[in-house]
């Protein structure tokens, strides 16, 4: 078995340049500070000081950190990957992988791991800062260990879009910008067709005829795994407030219960975004597939 | 070995390769001369699997490039018109990448990557950075990198450009060699004269035609009507010019310093009455000469005649 080529020479390349340690510096002051501001801010609210740790107080930190480092990484990833090819076009150094019998697979497959072994670094050295959540209790390895596979399925996600920009676009720059854009959209159309619906079934209402309405308040949760679906934090709430919150927000809205009245009703918010991941993955890369293949 | 049959590429409604077709042979260093825009890198990226003809097709050693394409493109080595490295790698980390690329299995990568960097004499350049190598270097481990994969044909496009006079040199060296180990070569190149020393056979591709094709003495006798005519004169040279001009027979005439140059289609008998005409009309001519049709005004005169079809 030999190692993909692309991913060799990108692992061999990238740790070599200043580069990398640095912007794994940056990552990590950036979490540092959201545990001190977590930090002051959980003590500052319990007036009895620094009496002994509350563990309720250190899963919130634990939580803060979680959620700001998923939305780093959501930030991050697209710069990686929606660069990998455009960055060798732009260096005129694609054409000569081209010319080679090298399939669209092994480059595709071997710039999204080079990509995500990067993504995996980051999670894994802002481990320590995690880690040390567990000596308080409250939170078990097996739930850290659950939420960084979900990190990493969340990555995989965001680079199958990275990838299809950069098979699509000519530079570094309109690829990145497109890669954010269509994320963006990922997330916002599906609850602009819901906010679609709820004001349809309004007018409804006042008309009198409530078909959709009653669809809606039957199939609430339903409805809610499609909107959200697309959305990471959906799954890490879900995650790592196990369920509660999740929970709280269906009592706001006025529906008691979690689970839908369907089959669907057995699918946490992690899992829909799981699904939609899959989804949204094979399309993105089964499209750079081709456009590779494709002459033009 | 590489057969174009009937190529066409139109980029939008431009259509910058028309109905060319040409055959080399195995064994064969062809040159492929054009001037700029004439088609040559539409062409060769065309056989290199890089684009798609709009209609015809390339074979490569009998495979379809448009249909087969991984297949015959086991069978080429393309080294294009601008460099493509990787420069954050060293020398022998560069092809050991392509090596990876091209499935060479481990064990065997280093003695390929030795070969080849003494083929093309960057061996004393193992351990240095891409980055650091000058262009004639640059060029010659684009050259290795395209024979890793020991392909039967090797397309360069351009390579000679940009190169100074000895690494000019090094270079035709290294062709000769890969000529000598039974490689069927394509050069392109602007300059007829710089291919005509290394070619066994040349074709001329103007505006996406190809105006001929044949070996460099085939070429020379297909032109041999047409030698070129060297003339020195006392007095005003832009009135004999004009006498020139009227004359059918006379094309691309030409002002030096002090002589006019043109270039006439005829006989000896011809040539000795266009003397004599001058000389009756009060031209006060003291040196009239025929020079060897030399090569390059050969190509002058080949696209030239393709700008006059076209007007
Ligand atoms: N991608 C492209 N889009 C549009 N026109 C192109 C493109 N590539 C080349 N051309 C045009 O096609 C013609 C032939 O180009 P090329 O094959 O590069 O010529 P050569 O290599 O002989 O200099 C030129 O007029 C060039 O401007
Ligand atoms: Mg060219």
């Amino acid at each position: 078995m030999m190692i993909n080529p692309i991913l060799e020479r990108e692992l061999k390349t990238r740790m070599r340049t200043w580069k990398t340690p640095i912007l794994i510096l940056v990552y990590l002051t950036m979490l540092g500070f959201v545990v001190a501001i977590a930090f002051l801010a959980e003590f500052t609210n319990y007036s009895y000081g620094i009496s002994g740790f509350d563990p309720t107080v250190v899963t919130g930190i634990y939580i803060a950190i979680s959620m700001f480092q998923l939305g780093l990484l959501l930030f991050i990833i697209p710069v990686f990957t929606a660069t990998s090819i455009t960055g060798e076009r732009e260096r005129q150094t694609f054409d000569l992988l081209l010319c080679t019998d090298i399939s669209p697979w092994s480059i595709i497959l071997g710039k999204m791991s080079a990509a995500l072994s990067f993504v995996f670094l980051l999670i894994v050295a802002a481990l320590p800062f995690t880690g040390v959540i567990l000596l308080f209790g409250g939170v078990t390895l097996f739930d850290m260990f659950k939420v960084m596979l979900f990190y990493m399925a969340t990555a995989i996600m965001i680079s199958s879009i990275g990838m299809f920009c950069t098979t699509h676009f000519k530079k570094n720059i309109s690829s990145i910008i497109v890669s954010y854009v269509i994320y963006g959209a990922s997330l916002a159309i599906p609850a602009i067709l819901i906010a679609v619906a709820a004001i349809i079934s309004e007018m409804s209402y006042s008309s009198g005829g409530s078909a959709i309405q009653q669809f809606m308040e039957n199939y609430a949760y339903e409805i809610m795994l499609f909107t959200f679906g697309s959305n990471p934090f959906y799954g890490a709430t879900d995650l790592l407030v196990s369920g509660s919150f999740v929970d709280n927000i269906f009592n706001i809205m006025g529906n008691g219960s979690t689970g839908g009245t369907s089959i669907l009703g057995k699918i946490t918010p992690w899992m829909a975004n799981v699904i939609y991941y899959a989804i949204i993955s094979t399309i993105a890369l089964l499209l750079s597939r081709r456009k590779l293949t494709k002459l033009k | 070995m590489l057969k174009v049959d009937g190529l066409y590429k139109n980029y939008g409604s431009f259509r910058a390769v028309s109905d060319l077709s040409f055959h080399v042979e195995k064994g064969e260093v062809f040159g492929f001369v054009g001037s700029n825009g004439a088609g040559k890198s539409t062409t060769i990226r065309i056989a290199a699997g890089l684009l798609k003809a709009t209609r015809g097709t390339i074979y490569v050693n009998g495979f379809d490039v448009s249909k087969e394409p991984s297949k015959a493109k086991r069978f080429i080595g393309y080294v294009p018109d601008f460099f493509g490295v990787y420069e954050d790698l060293k020398t022998t980390e560069y092809m050991n990448f392509y090596c990876g690329v091209h499935k060479v299995p481990v064990a065997q990568r280093r003695e390929v990557i030795d070969n080849l960097l003494e083929l093309v004499n960057l061996s004393d350049k193992k351990d240095f950075y891409v980055d650091a190598l000058s262009r004639g270097m640059k060029q010659r481990l684009c050259l290795a990198r395209a024979l890793i994969h020991n392909p039967e044909i090797l397309i360069m496009d351009e390579p000679a450009s940009g190169l100074d006079p000895r690494a000019r040199v090094e270079f035709r060296d290294i062709v000769k060699t890969l000529q000598n180990m039974g490689k069927t070569i394509i050069i392109s190149s602007h300059i007829l004269l710089e291919l005509a020393e290394m070619c066994t056979t040349i074709g001329i591709i103007e505006k996406g035609v190809l105006v001929t094709k044949g070996t460099v003495s085939e070429i020379q006798k297909q032109l041999s009507h047409l030698s070129r005519l060297k003339l020195k004169v006392i007095g005003d040279m832009e009135i004999v010019i004009n006498m020139l001009k009227e004359k059918p027979k006379v094309s691309d005439i030409t002002k030096g310093h002090g002589y006019i140059e043109c270039s006439f289609d005829g006989n000896d008998l011809e040539k000795a009455e266009l003397l004599k005409e001058l000389v009756n009309r009060e031209v006060e001519v003291f040196h009239f000469e025929e020079t060897a049709g030399n090569l390059e005004s050969i190509f002058m005169h080949l696209t030239k005649e393709d700008e006059k079809n076209d007007d």
